[in-house]
């Protein structure tokens, strides 16, 4: 009897162990893809030497396409920006200050470059800076058209983050406050709220219209920006009051009431606002429990599909050259519109700059998995490219100054290891240098 | 990183070896392989089996060469062509050699003497850490970057610091591994109680179950560690090259009666093309990224070869190349012992103590800036290091104060 339990029990507990690293892994696959992830302990870290080597890259975007205006190109070799774009210009360059990829006397004279640049740039109707700039010559474009002058109308949206970036150097980089503060001093703020709405304007042959801006995410992100140059607009701040839940991937997520039923907008979901808010405030304009139910429906998309997800807007390197994945949109899941709002989904594809900022932010296996993936997507000489297209699983070689300055702000993030708008506050530049 | 296995009680030298001087308290000839060349092979009846310190020898070589960061001849030959380490080599080593001692110990004096001697030396390594990571504390604290790479900056306060290095929660690279250790030896008078209750099986397929888990859910089992983003060794992946060594060496009489059974060819055989394969993988894969070319497959392949998990590819990897390697030096023994053999397994007889003296050396490296040398010079910098190494091994320079 004793020899026939010795020779059982091994096979009992083999079976034993079995059984409990499959109820351990079934427990834990259900954690990861039913629960809302929860951003992670902001804490600082020690970038990886792939990180760093991902940083240097996105740096090189800079120094390629710097012009002597100050301003960086926004695509490769496109002397045009945005004020979004030089948001992103301004994040890079502060990134790459504190994780040293640039001197402290080069990284001045530069941003005094940049400042003073945009300081003088014509505005649009002397009220606000124009939607597009030829970046070199720093005169008033229409998109894509770099070399003839032309006023398209201002963004509130643009607007909103270079407030809020300029605000984020000002506090890091006090000396170059007053310079910072030149730039928005200028600016007639007036047209930019209504009723506690944003606004902003198109101006096509001669006649302008003054359009409510901004969907869920978009809005509630510019909101916040614009407060740092004394703008309260509370309507559209007010994210619960235009947020109803749409089931995808069975996943309930933040969607804006307002679709294309009743106004031209289109009320994509996608990545962008809820990586920039996380990284930048701390979720001070959206909740965080949004932003993990938008993640959530990417990870079960990735599961289900096996196709790594990150959905963001991006530029293409070939037509329609931008479009707006859209987790939802307008009634549909998972479509992808070019800047007409025409379903081009063949062209459908993930974004680096959201697969580095859900990894910094929320740090889950699949995040993990997704970011180094995608990190390799680079021309170490030119820059990080933008993404990877689904249906060919090939690179998104378009190079961008959004994807590069966001992938190294939200390195700065990690490096940090707490949102850039309270690390720029509390942190003393004199400690920097 | 290094296998801490204490394997012998005396200073032991090749000359003594080959004198036939006394021989310590050591694992038996244990693997030998028949049919090979008379004069070459290997064959020995001492308790010691030189050929585990002739490949410590050798993957020590190969860490310090990688911890020596430079453009050098060594380092292009030795670092990144295969998606393995001198880590897995020691990870594994360690475990197999503790497996050996333990049963002689259990056998001895059974098993609470054998796991007193297990903790004993999980404590030595853990005292070990702390001081070597104590030290590179302090002084980062006093000049940020003066104890690089172990740490470049203190990004937390020092209270969190004391607190964390205590608990395994402080990452210094180098030194890092040393965790792995620790919790793996103090772990072992389980590994040996399953091993002595006849639970191999149980034992095996738990740690394997362990290390799959890992690679589905990396963050379910390894705690962040203060400053960096997860555990570089962690554990729950990790343990698998422990433990698999340990029950090997526990079982040692058993596998190396299979293993005389089986001709060499076949190890070769199957060995051979997964070391070749890798080599092409790893080739286009990290050397000119252009391998798996579709993003999908990229990631996956990413995930399979990771490091700090252990995928799958790198456990394959290691398996394949340890049997290619042993094999060979089995087959060669003789003229590896004559030519490389006194260097190699001088180093690989003193592991722990290479391993804490190489540490120092590594941070002056880095302070003098001497990974922007040239290939050349710095290849001759990494030899004379190797050099002083193995002279203090032969001079036992600071034997009584630092353990070995």
């Amino acid at each position: 009897m004793k020899n026939f339990l010795d020779r059982v029990r091994p096979i009992t507990l083999t079976l034993a162990v079995v059984g409990i690293a499959a109820t351990a892994h079934g427990a834990l696959t259900a954690s990861e893809t039913l629960r809302v992830p929860a951003p992670a302990s902001a804490r600082a870290t020690s970038l990886s030497s792939e990180d760093m080597a991902l940083a240097r890259t996105a740096w090189e975007y800079f120094k390629v396409n710097r012009l002597e205006s100050g301003l960086v190109n926004s695509a490769g070799g496109f002397a045009a920006t945005t004020m979004w774009d030089v948001a992103s210009q301004l994040a890079g360059m502060v990134a790459a200050h504190e994780l040293g990829l640039v001197t402290t006397s080069e990284f001045d004279g530069w941003m005094n470059q940049t400042l003073g640049a945009l300081a003088r740039i014509p505005l649009y109707k002397n009220e606000l800076p124009n939607k597009a700039y030829n970046a070199a010559q720093l005169f008033p474009t229409g998109y894509g058209q770099v070399n003839a002058w032309k006023e398209l109308g201002f963004s509130a949206l643009d607007l909103a983050r270079l407030a809020l970036w300029l605000s984020i150097v000002s506090d890091r980089h006090p000396e170059h406050k007053v310079a910072c503060h030149a730039v928005t001093a200028r600016w007639k703020t007036g047209r930019l709220l209504r009723e506690g709405q944003l606004m902003g304007t198109d101006l096509d042959k001669g006649t302008e219209t003054y359009n409510q801006e901004g969907r869920l995410g978009y809005e509630q992100y510019a909101a916040h920006g614009l407060r740092k140059i004394g703008i309260d607009a509370p309507l559209a701040a007010d994210g619960p009051r235009w947020m109803h839940l749409v089931p995808v991937e069975g996943v309930e997520i933040p969607v804006d009431v307002r679709d294309t039923n009743d106004s031209v907008a289109h009320n994509y979901v996608t990545s962008e606002p809820y990586v920039l808010d996380g990284i930048e405030t701390g979720y001070a304009a959206l909740p965080a429990e949004w932003a993990g139910r938008v993640l959530l429906a990417q990870t079960r998309r990735t599961r289900r599909t096996g196709i790594p997800t990150a959905w963001s807007e991006d530029n293409l390197d070939s037509a329609p050259w931008f479009v707006y994945n859209s987790i939802y949109v307008d009634g549909r899941e998972w479509t992808t519109l070019n800047s007409s709002g025409n379903e081009v989904s063949a062209r459908r594809g993930s974004s680096l700059k959201a697969a580095v900022g859900w990894h910094v932010l929320f740090r889950t296996a699949d995040t993990e998995r997704t970011f180094k993936g995608m990190r390799w997507i680079a021309d170490p000489k030119q820059g990080a490219f933008a993404g990877y297209y689904e249906a060919t699983d090939k690179p998104n070689r378009a190079l961008t100054l959004n994807t590069n300055g966001i992938v190294l702000e939200a390195l700065l993030y990690a490096h940090v290891g707490k949102p850039l708008e309270r690390w720029a506050a509390e942190s003393q530049a004199t400690s920097a240098r | 990183m290094v296998a801490f296995a204490n394997i012998s009680t005396a200073p032991r030298t090749i000359a003594r070896e080959a004198a036939g001087g006394p021989q310590s308290d050591t694992h038996k000839d244990t693997f030998r392989l028949p049919g090979s060349r008379a004069g070459w092979r290997y064959d020995s009846s001492d308790k010691r089996d030189l050929r585990i310190d002739f490949v410590r020898g050798l993957a020590i070589v190969v860490m310090v060469t990688n911890h020596l960061t430079a453009g050098s001849y060594l380092n292009a030959f030795m670092q990144g062509r295969i998606y393995a380490s001198a880590a897995e080599a020691f990870v594994f080593l360690a475990g197999l050699v503790l497996g050996m001692i333990s049963l002689g110990r259990l056998e001895r004096g059974g098993f609470g003497e054998a796991s007193g001697k297990l903790l004993v030396r999980a404590l030595t390594l853990y005292k070990t850490y702390l001081v070597l990571a104590g030290v590179a504390a302090v002084a980062t604290f006093v000049r940020p970057g003066a104890a690089a790479p172990i740490f470049e900056s203190m990004n937390a306060p020092w209270w969190r610091v004391a607190i964390a290095a205590p608990l395994l929660q402080l990452p210094p690279q180098i030194v890092d591994v040393l965790q792995l250790y620790v919790l793996c030896i103090a772990g072992s008078p389980s590994i040996l109680y399953a091993l002595r209750r006849g639970w191999t099986i149980p034992l095996l397929v738990a740690s394997v179950s362990f290390w799959g888990l890992h690679q589905l859910h990396p963050y379910a089992f390894s705690g962040i560690p203060l400053g960096r983003e997860h555990p570089y060794f962690a554990l729950a992946a990790w343990q698998l090259l422990y433990v698999v060594g340990f029950a090997f060496g526990y079982h040692r009489q058993v596998i190396g009666l299979t293993w005389s059974k089986i001709p060499r060819g076949f190890f070769l055989a199957l060995a051979l093309p997964l070391v070749v394969a890798a080599l092409v993988a790893n080739h286009y894969d990290t050397r000119l990224g252009v391998w798996p070319a579709a993003v999908t497959q990229r990631t996956s392949w990413i995930a399979l070869v990771d490091r700090s998990s252990l995928g799958p590819v790198r456990v394959v990897t290691v398996a394949a190349l340890f049997v290619m390697l042993w094999t060979v030096i089995d087959a060669c023994w003789r003229p590896l012992q004559a030519t490389v053999g006194p260097v190699l397994v001088t180093l690989g007889q003193r592991s722990l103590y290479v391993y804490i003296v190489h540490v120092p050396f590594v941070v002056a490296w880095h302070a003098l800036s001497l990974p922007t040398l040239s290939m050349a010079a710095s290849t001759v910098g990494q030899a004379m290091v190797l050099v002083t190494l193995w002279l203090m091994v032969r001079t036992r320079f600071l034997f009584r104060l630092i353990p070995s």
